[in-house]
């Protein structure tokens, strides 16, 4: 067909005239048709709406994040095994949790984790775009889940030790991605007939998404009622909205009778995450989530046509520009950056690597005091390298307990770190109940798998040590470590050519068994335990004992120890630590050990006379304890005696 | 590879003169003949194997890469047609790309059944914490498995619930029990399928009623009353101890809704009662402790002296219309004599046996490896160790089927952790054979099932209450159980 051909007959059809009435009409039409804002523009709001989101997450997961997220796979678990997706499948929105524990192992490599994660945001806020058939200018608003989902994987804080729900991480970003699926899926439907079935055949997916099926067949009455006619029957008006709502009410209770390990009430909030134990309810990290599902309530009320007027660009711009802004303030405002929260993680790795270098680097970096964790993880790195009585009071000692700042959770340490500190104790009875009693409370992940394969490893319990490590070898990141050690539980002894079982074996083989209970701190236990044991049979349970001896800032339990010592390493130079400990105590208590005759190094000796001397100058001068603790940290903070005088109140949890 | 007749045995096999490693141990067991399939993995090779099962009626190859799984229909006809006699395995596995045969072995097929049901908690092996919990019932013919009760149905994260115990009278469900601890505590008791929730703690007893017996004949239930406390080795590869600090036996009439006292003596830790068949005598264990330790607490004094605590077997006549015990005798005198202690005891339904669980000290065997189940004749009173049914590792909860052909126990045997039923064929002539473990669809769930099987029963029906029925009645109040002094 030729251009001229068009032209003639495009002249015809103006030239042919309808009817009057149809005249006004149309010129009734065509002077009320807006303009609509220019596609380019809109696409435009839409790509860096986009790639903002996209920026934002990239940046808050896998630039200030990377550490939590790994920490999150640690803590989750995934196997193809029919028992996992069974447990999973124990509660409505099982299926969520399955594919969300399979995502989360990616974390693993936070980068690829975190990549997946925001692919399937960005994915989202489009399919939200044709599933509530919104133009592409108000692509901000539909951003705005995908920033709830953004928040609510930063936002937790310790939460993230105790959490309950398999697959947390990604279950909000599955969650909504599956309900938008859901909403699309019926807008396929025109028919009512096909409308009504369609609807039916979403309240059926409950048994596998939970509460976003609910949220689903909410947004199904929502769209019916906005894509409602005048001409529609009253009995369509009616029931296209209404049979949502309805099977909102009745799905949950009618599944309830399949479903004997969930409570009646939870069961229409199934999947929702609460962040809540038997002390303290949260509602800061639920808030996300309330957003996330009110926020598409309004999309199908956003105005469908766009005109190109200033006062619909400038309203535009200015809901694009306040969505982006707001959202990075909100982003800015709940990701968890307390220091020592990301430190303990980086610090945990390293330990669980047995990079003690990296684990003393953490400790030196940390700008104000650490957490009792981390001066325990120090301390056993400090053991590990055979450092504990040279450099053990060069690190702060002071330890703070961790908060969460927006809430009162309440960090309990057997519930973080305490397997793993049991573990390099040589406690492996009580690193085995601690992840026993964690993974009871949590669910078995990865972590606690390793800390109880490792200790049955040590203990010599080979068929335990060989479920567990069956178990990790059915895992995606965690096979290569358990075929490593399997060898073990076919020869025992091929543990001596394991490095990394040498101290820890040392010191459990060497400790007797009493019958015993740490009452949940673990902290206290040890040093407890540790600084009451006397051992001549172990250089390293030995010198573990002296060393705890002086944490508890008992003479005489330090004493012996000390003696002892220098009895079982005749000839080596006596590490400052002891120096200063003996030269204090021998000061403090003269009848408590003779020191007149000890081969204290010059600069030790030098070093505890100008800190008695400055102390004493500084009470003269009338400062309280802290001021003199103070004054004296920048040049005796590295010492026993400084230690001894003035790191107090320290909490243990 | 699947199952069936499409398999065929390779013909290349080079054979090996020993016994195929399987899990689980199936070789030369004796079964029930209503069992479900007895589904194993080869542990040879690294990738395929399969096994031809020979019978009276024919023979049936199975293979599914590592695994052997029976298809049920086939299985049900080789019971029936190898009754009473023997089905033969031959195993072949491919390794290094080469098949190997094994020795042959065999599964007798008894003449006898086993209860259709047994249930069981399901429990991680906690220490102080708890999460999800709940009885099973599972049924022994095929796989099919339901829960009766999930403490999650109640269960929030301010009020949590353990559950424990589970009981029923003469193997029905009709009448059956279970306790409840924290958060809607009690006991849940169905009476001739009616369900309540019961408080049996009482100002004068020491607690709610804790271990179980329902008498055979009348509305009346049997409990020990117990103070447990619980402690941790340090080093000790048994790592829990649970100690009674105080334990007395109490009787609940049902009909009443009234508790007495049957034993509460200054010095005795009386414990797992359980009734004759007849229900004329009362059996339970009892350890003498005296406590002579004023300056500290008397769970502080438990716990370091917790290996001097040792008991022996009673027995007292009872009266079940007069509701009178007497005569109290020592039916075998473990700690003592032998500076063992009994613990757990069944009476078998012909009443002519009495298993029970025995190791060197203690009340609580599932965490004492040294724990096995021994059984006595009450008429010689000779007392046996069954050695087709022990392990180097724990054997506790001994328990008869309704006929008295089967014995169940938990065992730890495995690995040292997890419970799991094992079941043995007890002959008329008293033999107890070789145990196997509880049958499941893929043989290697008891590798990722990273939970116990607590307190294996016996049920000749299924529960009917829904579990649903059951959160809804504990979530009533409890009805106070009155006291009746003697």
């Amino acid at each position: 067909m030729s251009k001229k051909n068009n032209h003639r007959r495009d002249i015809a059809a103006e030239t042919k005239k309808p009817p009057l009435t149809q005249q006004k009409v149309q010129i009734s039409k065509k002077e009320k048709k807006p303009l609509s804002l220019t596609t380019g523009a809109s696409v435009c709001i839409a790509i860096i709406v986009t790639v903002t989101v996209a920026v934002l997450g990239v940046y808050h997961l896998i630039v200030r994040n990377s550490d939590m997220l790994y920490m999150a796979q640690s803590k989750d678990f995934f196997s193809f095994d029919s028992t996992f997706r069974a447990d999973c499948m124990h509660t409505p929105g099982g299926f969520i949790s399955w594919v969300s524990s399979f995502l989360t192992q990616f974390f693993f490599h936070p980068s690829l984790g975190a990549s997946i994660m925001v692919v399937i945001w960005v994915v989202s806020i489009w399919l939200s775009k044709f599933t509530f058939r919104v133009k592409m200018a108000w692509m901000a608003v539909l951003a705005i889940p995908a920033v709830c989902l953004l928040v609510s994987t930063i936002d937790t804080g310790y939460w993230l030790y105790y959490c309950k729900q398999t697959g947390y991480w990604f279950y909000g970003t599955l969650g909504y991605l599956f309900t938008n699926l859901l909403v699309l899926f019926h807008s396929c439907f025109k028919k009512k007939f096909n409308c009504i079935f369609v609807t039916f055949l979403i309240a059926v997916t409950y048994p596998f998404l939970g509460w976003y099926t609910l949220l689903a067949l909410l947004y199904v009455a929502v769209l019916s009622l906005c894509h409602m006619k005048t001409d529609d029957s009253l009995a369509s008006k009616m029931l296209l909205p209404l049979i949502p709502l309805v099977l909102i009410g009745i799905t949950p209770l009618v599944c309830y009778q399949f479903y004997s390990g969930v409570r009646f009430e939870d069961m229409w909030m199934a999947g929702f995450p609460f962040f809540e134990n038997d002390n303290v309810t949260s509602f800061t990290p639920s808030i996300p989530f309330i957003v996330l599902a009110a926020v598409p309530l309004l999309f199908p009320f956003l105005p469908k046509k766009v005109e190109n007027s200033t006062g619909m660009t400038w309203g535009i711009t200015l809901v694009t520009t306040a969505v982006l802004v707001l959202s990075w303030l909100w982003v800015e405002k709940s990701d968890f950056q307390n220091y020592n929260y990301h430190a303990e993680m980086r610090m945990y790795r390293a330990a669980e690597e047995q990079d003690w270098d990296k684990v003393l680097d953490e400790m030196s970096n940390i700008p104000g005091d650490a957490s009792r964790e981390m001066v325990l993880f120090k301390n056993i790195a400090l053991m590990n390298k055979g450092e504990m009585g040279t450099k053990m009071f060069k690190y702060n000692n002071m330890g703070e307990p961790p908060t969460n700042g927006f809430d009162t959770l309440r960090v309990h340490m057997v519930q973080t770190a305490a397997p793993l500190i049991y573990y390099y104790h040589g406690k492996t009875n009580f690193a085995l109940r601690w992840s026993i009693e964690n993974s009871v409370e949590f669910g078995y992940d990865y972590d606690h798998l390793k800390i109880l394969a490792r200790c049955a490893l040590v203990n010599g319990e080979m068929e335990m040590a060989k479920r567990y490590l069956n178990i990790l070898q059915s895992t995606l990141y965690y096979r290569d470590w358990a075929e490593r050690l399997m060898p073990i539980t076919e020869k025992p002894e091929l543990i001596k050519k394991f490095k990394e079982f040498d101290s820890v074996r040392e010191l459990r083989d060497h400790m007797g068994t009493v019958l015993d209970g740490d009452n949940g701190l673990c902290e206290m236990y040890l040093l407890t335990y540790f600084s009451q044991t006397m051992n001549k049979d172990s250089k390293l349970l030995q010198e573990l004992t002296l060393n705890y001896a002086l944490i508890q800032k008992d003479i005489q339990l330090f004493w012996p120890r000390f003696f002892l010592y220098a009895q079982m390493h005749q000839g080596e130079p006596m590490p400052i630590h002891y120096q200063e400990a003996a030269i204090l105590y021998g000061n403090l208590e003269p009848e408590s050990a003779d020191i007149s005759t000890m081969p204290f190094q010059e600069e030790v000796k030098k070093s505890y006379e100008g800190f008695h001397n400055m102390t004493q100058s500084l009470l003269q001068a009338g400062l309280d304890s802290d001021a003199i603790g103070e004054a004296t940290k920048s040049t005796y903070g590295n010492t026993f005696y400084w230690f001894y005088f003035f790191c107090r109140d320290v909490h243990s949890y | 590879m699947a199952c069936g007749q499409h398999l065929t045995v390779p013909s290349d096999v080079t054979l090996e003169s020993r016994l195929p490693k399987i899990y689980p141990d199936y070789t030369e067991v004796t079964i029930p003949v209503n069992i479900c399939p007895l589904n194993f993995a080869v542990q040879e090779g690294e990738t395929d194997a399969m096994a031809r099962f020979t019978f009276p009626g024919g023979e049936f190859i199975y293979g599914d890469g590592q695994k052997v799984l029976i298809d049920e229909e086939q299985w049900k006809e080789m019971l029936e047609s190898a009754k009473g006699k023997e089905i033969k395995v031959e195993v072949f596995a491919k390794v290094n790309g080469a098949w190997k045969g094994y020795q042959p072995f065999n599964i007798y097929v008894a003449e006898d059944s086993i209860d259709e049901y047994i249930s069981y908690r399901a429990i991680q092996p906690s220490y102080v914490a708890y999460e999800r919990l709940s009885i099973n019932q599972r049924n022994l013919t095929n796989f099919d498995e339901q829960e009766i009760y999930n403490n999650m149905s109640v269960s929030s994260e301010k009020v949590g619930q353990c559950i424990n115990c589970h009981s029923y009278k003469n193997y029905k469900t009709d009448n059956m029990l279970f306790h409840m601890r924290q958060g809607y505590g009690g006991t849940m008791l169905v009476s001739n399928g009616e369900l309540k929730k019961i408080d049996l703690k009482t100002d004068e007893t020491l607690s709610a009623g804790v271990y179980p017996s329902w008498h055979p004949t009348h509305n009346l239930i049997a409990f020990s009353t117990n103070k447990t406390g619980q402690s941790f080795h340090t080093k000790d590869l048994n790592k829990i101890e649970v100690q009674d600090t105080e334990s007395d036996l109490i009787l609940y009439d049902v009909d009443k809704n009234e508790v007495s006292i049957i034993s509460e003596l200054d010095d005795e830790l009386e414990v797992f009662p359980t009734w004759s068949p007849d229900g004329k005598k009362l059996y339970f264990c009892s350890a003498h402790f005296e406590y002579y330790n004023d300056s500290i607490e008397k769970s502080a004094e438990m716990i370091q002296r917790y290996k001097e605590v040792k008991y022996s077997l009673y027995s007292a006549d009872f009266n079940p219309d007069t509701k009178e015990f007497s005569n109290v005798e020592m039916v075998y005198n473990a700690a003592d004599s032998l500076n063992q202690s009994v613990t757990l005891p069944r009476v078998s339904p012909d009443g002519k046996y009495i298993l029970f669980s025995q190791a060197e000290f203690g009340c609580f065997h599932v965490w004492h490896a040294d724990a096995d189940i021994y059984m006595m004749d009450l008429k010689t009173k000779e007392v046996q160790k069954l050695d087709a049914v022990n392990s180097e590792r724990s054997e506790s909860y001994p328990t008869w089927s309704s006929n008295g052909r089967w014995i169940m126990v938990d065992s730890r045997r495995d690995d040292g952790n997890y419970t799991r039923p094992y079941i043995a064929y007890f002959d008329k002539n008293g033999k107890a054979h070789k145990a196997f473990m509880l049958p499941q669809k893929d043989p290697n769930f008891y590798t990722f099932y990273l939970r116990s099987f607590n307190r294996p029963e016996f049920m000749v029906e299924p529960v009917k209450i829904t579990p649903q029925e059951f959160a809804a009645k504990a979530k009533e109040d409890a009805i106070p159980a009155k006291y009746a002094d003697k």
